[in-house]
C-alpha cells in the first residue's frame, strides 16, 4: 500500500465536517430511493398526489374550495410543514441510530442531527418542482418576491436544526420523546392553517397562532409564492427571532449533554 | 511503493531499551494518562423514561450506585512505543482505550494526547449494510475525517489491500464479516497516523488476514515510528508486537512495565486462582526476575507420559537391585495407594503403573531389563485382566502374584489386608482410613504408606462400613493399635471404626485440599529417609486430580533415594506461593520436575529456576 504522511492531505475543522455531512446526506439519499423504480421522482410525485387527495377531501367535504388556487395553497403549506416534521423526526433519532459510531470514534456529534435537516432540505428542494408544476397548471406567474425563498429557508434551517438538536439530546436520555413527538406533530399539523383558511379560526385560536412559529413560516411561504406580496419587516423579525432563539436553545442543550450521550445510547 | 516524507524519527530498538531501564527517556510523550478514573452511574442508567426519572429525582436517588470501570490509571506512552494493554474481559481495558480515543471523558484525571489518533476500534462501526463497498469506503473515510481527495488517491490501495476488487459494487450486507474487517482495516491504516489504537481487531478474519494486518502494523511501527496502543487478551500477540505493556485487572493497574515482564505475569496469573496476598507475591516475584540466560538450568527432571516417568524413576533409584515389582492398574488411583501398602511389605520393591489392558512399552522394556523376581498385580475389580496373561509370557523366571479382586474398593481394601495378614508379612503398626474420592491427599500419603507398609482401609459411605469393622478387628488381632483417619471422612464412619484397644487419630480435616496435603506431609515428613551429605535434590510435581498417574512410582522412588518431593497445584497461586517458600526453606542444590508433557509451562520453569538462583545466592 502506498503510504502518505498524515497532515498534508488530512481535512481539518469545518472542511472535515462538511465532507462528512455531505457523505451522510448522499448515503441517506441513496438509501431512500434504493430499489424503487421511479426513484427520485417520488420526491416530486409524493407532494403532488398528497395535494390531490387533500384537495378532494377538503374542497368537497369541508368546502374550503373557495380559497383562490386552493391546491397551491395546500401544497405550499404541506411541503414546508413536511420539511419541519421530517427533519426534526430524523434529527431526533439520529444520535441513537449512530450509536455504534459515536461509541467507537471521536466525531463531532452535532453532525448527525444537522445532516438529517440538510437531507430534508434537499428533499424539499426537489419537491419544489411539484410546486412549480402546480403554479404552471394554475398559470400563476411568480413575482420578484419569490427571490425571498432562500431567506425563508435560512429561517427554517435554523429553526429545524435547533428543534432537531433539542429533540436528539432529549431522546437519548428519555426514549419517550420519540413516541411523544409523533403525536405532537399531528396536533401541530392541525393547529397550523395548512388545509383551512386562517379566517375560520375562533378568536382564542387566533391568539394562539401568534405563538406558532410554523404559522409564520407557512404564511411567509404563501405570501411570496402564492399571493405575490412582500413580507413586512415585522414578519421577518418575528421569523428570525423564532429561528435564532430555537437554534440557540438547541445548541446549548446539545452542547451541555453531548458528553454523556455515549453512556445512554 | 516508496514512501514519501518519511517522518524523521530515530529508530528505537526495543531490546536496547530493555537493557538500560534506568536510562532517562527523552522521547516526547505521545499519550499521557494521569490518575484517570472512570465512574459509571448505575442507578440513572436504568432510568429510561420520564416517569422513573421524575420519581428518582424526587426521592433523591439519582447518582446513587457507582461503578468504577477504571481506578486511578496512569501511563505514559512515548513516541515510537508499542504499548500493550492486557486484561481479561470486563477489566476496563477497552474503556481506557475509548478514553484515549476521546470517545469517553474520564470522570477524574486527565489525558493528554499529542498527535492525530487513528482508531482501529471494532472494525466497521460506520458501515452501512445497504451501501456497496465502494460507497462505504467513502462514507467510512469521511467519518474517520479523511478528505475526499485523500480517499480518491488511496482508493485503489484500499481495494487492493482488502482484496475485494470483484465485489466493489455489491451491497456490503452480502459480505462476510472477515471481508468487512479487511475493508475497515485497510481504510483505517491507509494513512500513517501518529498514534494508532488497536482494539482486538486482529482477532477477526482468517489466518492470512491476521498475518497481513500484523505485518501492516509492524510496517507502521518499524518504518514510520508510529506510536501504537494495542488492547488484547492474547498474550502472545502483545509479547510479539509490544515493547511496553500494562495489565489492567478489575479496573486497576496490576502491573506496568516492559512487555516481556507484563506478559509473563499475565500468563502466569491469568486463569489461576488464589488470594490477593499470594497473587501480589507472585507478581513481585516475576517482576524481579533475572534475565533467562543468567538463571541456572533445572535439575534432573522426569517428564513425558506417566509410564516413561515411572520407568525412569525405577532405573534411577534401585535399578538392577529390584526384587519385587507391584503393578497398579490405572483403572483407579486407589490401586496406587494399595499397591504402596503391598510394596512396602517387601524389600527392594517398586510400584509401577500398567494400563487397564496392557503393559505399556516403557514398563515392559523395564521388566525385561531388570527381571524382578516377583511381580504382584493390584487391580480392584480386574479379575482375569489381560495384563496377567502378558506377564506370564515374559521370558524370564519370576513369581507372579495376582491380587486382583473384588470390584468394590472398600471390600477390595479388606481383601488385601486379609491377604497380607494371612501371609504373616510385616506391616506397619498403624492403619490409615481414607475416603474414596479424596484423591489429592490420599496420593500424598503414598510415600509414607510405602515406608511403613501402612494398611489402607478405604471408606465408601454406601457399602463399605461392614468392611471397615472387619478390617480393623483383623488388624487389631495382629497387633495394630492405631487408626489414622485421614481427610474428609465423616464422623459416622469414624464412630463405626471405633474398637477396643485402637486409638483414633484424625488427620487433615481442613476444608481446602491443599491444607490437607500440607497436614499430611507435616505429620509424616520427619520420619522419611534423608539423603546423605549436603547434596539435597528437590523434586516438584504437579498434583491435580486428573494427573495422578504421574504419582504412581513417586512413593517408592522417594523411599529408595531419600530425595524430597513437593507437590504443587499449578492451578492455584496459593500453592505456587507456598511452594516457593518451601523451596527457600529447604535450599536444595537442584530442583527437578516430575510431570507430564506441558504440565509445567515455560514460565513455571522460569519461576523455579529463579527460585533455585535465589537459594544459591542466599547460601553464599
Amino acid at each position: 500500500m502506498d503510504l502518505k504522511p498524515t497532515d498534508t492531505v488530512r481535512a481539518v475543522g469545518l472542511k472535515r465536517n462538511w465532507f462528512t455531512i455531505v457523505s451522510l446526506v448522499s448515503r441517506d439519499f441513496k438509501l431512500k430511493y434504493r430499489r424503487s423504480v421511479l426513484g427520485v421522482l417520488w420526491s416530486v410525485l409524493n407532494p403532488l398526489l398528497m395535494m390531490c387527495v387533500l384537495t378532494a377531501v377538503f374542497s368537497t367535504i369541508f368546502r374550503f374550495g373557495n380559497i383562490e388556487n386552493y391546491p397551491l395553497y395546500l401544497i405550499l403549506g404541506n411541503t414546508l410543514f413536511a420539511l419541519m416534521s421530517d427533519s426534526t423526526s430524523g434529527a431526533m433519532n439520529s444520535i441513537i441510530e449512530s450509536a455504534p459510531l459515536i461509541k467507537k470514534i471521536k466525531i463531532n456529534k452535532m453532525i448527525f442531527p444537522l445532516e438529517k435537516v440538510l437531507f430534508q432540505l434537499v428533499n424539499f428542494a426537489i419537491s419544489l418542482i411539484a410546486v412549480a408544476i402546480v403554479m404552471v397548471y394554475f398559470q400563476i406567474v411568480p413575482t420578484w418576491n419569490i427571490l425571498l425563498l432562500p431567506v425563508l429557508l435560512l429561517y427554517m434551517l435554523l429553526f429545524c436544526a435547533g428543534l432537531g438538536m433539542t429533540l436528539a439530546a432529549l431522546a437519548v436520555f428519555f426514549r419517550d420523546v420519540r413516541h411523544l413527538w409523533g403525536v405532537l406533530l399531528t396536533a401541530w399539523t392541525y393547529a397550523t392553517p395548512l388545509f383551512y383558511p386562517i379566517e375560520i379560526l375562533p378568536d382564542w385560536m387566533m391568539a394562539f397562532e401568534k405563538f406558532n412559529p410554523m404559522y409564520y413560516f407557512v404564511t411567509y411561504f404563501r405570501d411570496i409564492a402564492l399571493w405575490g406580496t412582500t413580507p413586512s419587516l415585522k414578519m421577518n423579525v418575528i421569523c428570525l427571532v423564532f429561528a435564532v432563539v430555537t437554534f440557540v436553545v438547541g445548541l446549548i442543550v446539545f452542547k451541555k449533554t453531548e458528553n454523556k450521550f455515549i453512556l445512554y445510547v | 511503493m516508496k514512501p514519501v516524507n518519511k517522518p524523521n524519527i530515530e529508530p528505537i530498538s526495543h531490546s536496547a531499551q530493555d537493557d538500560h531501564p534506568m536510562e532517562t527517556d527523552t522521547r516526547p510523550s505521545m499519550v499521557k494518562v494521569e490518575d484517570v478514573s472512570m465512574v459509571f452511574n448505575m442507578a440513572s442508567e436504568q432510568l429510561n423514561n420520564l416517569k422513573e426519572y421524575a420519581i428518582a429525582l424526587v426521592r433523591k436517588e439519582l447518582r446513587f450506585k457507582e461503578f468504577r470501570a477504571l481506578n486511578d490509571i496512569s501511563l505514559d506512552v512515548k513516541k515510537g512505543d508499542v504499548f500493550g494493554i492486557l486484561g481479561t474481559n470486563g477489566s476496563g481495558k477497552s474503556t481506557l482505550l475509548k478514553i484515549i480515543a476521546g470517545v469517553l471523558t474520564p470522570t477524574y484525571g486527565s489525558v493528554t494526547v499529542n498527535g492525530h489518533i487513528a482508531p482501529l476500534i471494532e472494525l466497521g462501526a460506520g458501515f452501512d449494510m445497504d451501501l456497496t463497498a465502494r460507497e462505504n469506503i467513502y462514507l467510512n473515510g469521511a467519518l474517520l475525517g479523511y478528505s475526499k481527495q485523500l480517499i480518491d488517491e488511496h482508493f485503489d490501495a484500499i481495494v487492493e489491500f482488502a482484496e475485494i476488487e470483484e465485489f466493489l459494487d455489491i451491497p456490503i450486507k452480502n459480505y462476510s464479516s472477515g471481508m468487512m474487517a479487511r475493508i475497515a482495516f485497510a481504510i483505517a491504516t491507509v494513512i500513517v497516523p501518529e498514534i494508532l489504537l488497536v482494539d482486538e481487531v486482529l482477532s477477526v478474519g482468517d489466518f492470512m488476514f491476521q498475518k497481513k494486518c500484523e505485518n501492516r502494523i509492524r510496517q507502521l511501527i518499524d518504518e514510520y515510528g508510529v506510536t501504537v496502543m494495542i488492547v488484547s487478551h492474547n498474550n502472545d500477540q502483545i509479547a510479539r508486537l509490544c515493547n511496553k505493556a500494562i495489565w489492567i485487572e478489575k479496573s486497576r493497574c496490576k502491573i506496568e512495565g516492559d512487555a516481556q515482564t507484563v506478559c509473563r505475569a499475565y500468563s502466569s496469573l491469568g486463569g489461576r486462582s488464589g488470594t490477593q496476598d499470594s497473587e501480589d507475591k507472585i507478581v513481585d516475584f516475576i517482576y524481579e526476575m533475572e534475565p533467562e540466560d543468567s538463571l541456572p538450568a533445572l535439575g534432573k527432571s522426569y517428564e513425558g507420559n506417566p509410564f516413561t516417568i515411572s520407568a525412569h524413576l525405577l532405573k534411577d533409584s534401585i535399578g538392577k537391585d529390584v526384587d519385587t515389582v507391584v503393578l497398579a492398574s490405572s483403572a483407579s488411583h486407589t490401586n496406587t495407594i494399595m499397591a504402596n501398602f503391598i510394596a512396602g511389605q517387601f524389600p527392594d520393591s517398586f510400584v509401577l503403573p500398567v494400563t487397564t489392558t496392557d503393559i505399556p512399552v516403557d514398563v515392559h522394556q523395564l521388566l525385561l531389563e531388570e527381571q524382578p523376581h516377583r511381580i504382584i498385580f493390584i487391580g480392584c475389580g480386574r479379575k482375569d485382566d489381560p495384563v496377567i496373561d502378558k506377564l506370564h509370557s515374559l521370558p524370564f523366571e519370576k513369581e507372579i502374584v495376582d491380587l486382583s479382586g473384588a470390584s468394590d474398593i472398600a471390600k477390595y481394601s479388606h481383601e488385601l489386608i486379609e491377604d497380607s495378614l494371612s501371609h504373616e508379612r510385616a506391616i506397619g503398626n498403624a492403619a490409615v482410613l481414607i475416603n474414596f474420592p479424596d484423591e489429592l491427599e490420599s496420593l500424598t500419603l503414598t510415600p509414607y504408606i510405602f515406608q511403613h507398609a501402612l494398611p489402607v482401609i478405604i471408606a465408601r459411605s454406601s457399602e463399605g462400613q461392614a468392611n471397615i469393622r472387619q478390617s480393623i478387628e483383623a488388624l487389631r488381632d495382629s497387633g495394630i493399635d492405631k487408626l489414622i483417619a485421614v481427610g474428609t471422612i465423616n464422623d459416622d464412619e469414624v464412630v463405626m471404626s471405633q474398637c477396643d484397644g485402637i486409638d483414633i487419630e484424625r488427620l487433615a480435616t481442613q476444608d481446602r485440599s491443599l491444607d490437607r496435603c500440607e497436614a499430611i506431609c507435616t505429620r509424616f515428613n520427619k520420619g522419611m529417609p534423608q539423603q546423605e551429605g549436603g547434596d539435597k535434590k528437590l523434586y516438584i510435581t504437579s498434583l491435580t486430580p486428573t494427573q495422578w498417574l504421574n504419582y504412581v512410582s513417586v512413593g517408592s522412588y522417594l523411599n529408595h533415594t531419600g530425595e524430597k518431593l513437593y507437590s504443587v497445584d499449578l492451578t492455584s497461586l496459593d500453592s505456587i506461593s507456598d511452594c516457593l517458600e518451601t523451596i527457600m526453606d529447604i535450599k536444595p542444590s537442584s530442583i527437578g520436575i516430575i510431570g507430564g508433557e506441558g504440565e509445567f509451562t515455560s514460565l513455571d520453569r522460569l519461576i523455579l529456576r529463579q527460585q533455585a538462583f535465589n537459594c544459591s545466592r542466599s547460601k553464599n
